[in-house]
């Protein structure tokens, strides 16, 4: 299926949005999310969340610095 | 009156009733809180537990007089003589799940200006059901790459920077950068404060 993952067209066969962030080297406990229109604090629980054809997925890491 | 004299008078009016909450004073929130300053905010409160050094002056609203002294009252000092009539509430204490909510009670947007990631994580979790605007940065270490700085907002979130660039070995925090991030997030807070977009 092919989902829009920080604003571009990608495919992907993750079935999760944990799957398809893990596969993208990105630490959801360190991360904001954004799916479906709902946003997840770093640390939620994004196994749970299905990805579907078309959903737009957005992220935004949290890195040292300041 | 603000330091800002270019204001409308229905800007001012809001930039001057509405207090901001700036959590960490380093690169983020002493350039942040410069710049909202000079921009027309009249109410801050400013919370840090560190002292100013020697290595922050690569990058931090400090002077090198300063060093020694606990960061909040520095920057309070510096940001009074822009405007002298500002009122700095200046917070020695270090944040934690469990104060941070209380401390920015009162305030209508919130910065997080932290260096260390827990940190910065403790303090979008905190704030992310709040419905209360939280302006974050990560990304911003290094040089060059100006044009990858963004503002991405994510429903009560704001996030300002790369999202990828963290400090290390390669990837020093110096002035540029941060300033880029910390004017984005100022900027970003007075436009959501104005009714525009961030």
């Amino acid at each position: 299926m092919k989902i829009v993952y920080q604003g571009e067209s990608v495919e992907t066969t993750a079935a999760t949005v944990a799957e398809f962030l893990s596969a993208r080297g990105v630490d959801p406990a360190k991360a904001i999310v954004e799916y479906g229109g709902e946003v997840y604090a770093p640390g939620a629980d994004l196994a749970s969340l299905s990805l579907a054809d078309g959903a737009s997925l957005d992220v935004f890491r949290m890195t040292a610095g300041g | 009156m603000s330091a800002n004299t270019y204001l409308t008078p229905e800007e001012r009016a809001v930039l001057e009733s509405v207090r901001v909450g700036i959590a960490g004073a380093g690169g983020l929130g002493s350039n942040c809180a410069m710049h909202l300053v000079r921009a027309g905010v009249t109410h801050l409160t400013v919370v840090d537990f560190d002292v100013v050094n020697g290595s922050n002056l690569n990058r931090q609203f400090f002077f090198r007089d300063q060093i020694g002294m606990k960061k909040v009252e520095a920057l309070k000092e510096n940001l009074l003589r822009i405007d002298p009539d500002a009122d700095i509430r200046a917070l020695d204490m270090r944040l934690d799940a469990a104060s941070v909510r209380e401390v920015f009670a009162d305030c209508d947007v919130v910065v997080e200006a932290f260096d260390v990631v827990d940190a910065k994580v403790m303090l979008v979790s905190a704030f992310a059901a709040s419905g209360k605007t939280l302006v974050t940065a990560s990304g911003l270490a290094g040089w060059g790459r100006s044009n990858t700085m963004r503002v991405k907002k994510m429903g009560n979130i704001v996030a300002v920077g790369d999202g990828e660039t963290a400090v290390g070995a390669d990837t020093a925090p110096s002035s540029p950068r941060v300033g880029i991030a910390a004017a984005m997030q100022a900027n970003a807070v007075v436009a959501i404060l104005l009714g525009k977009e961030p």
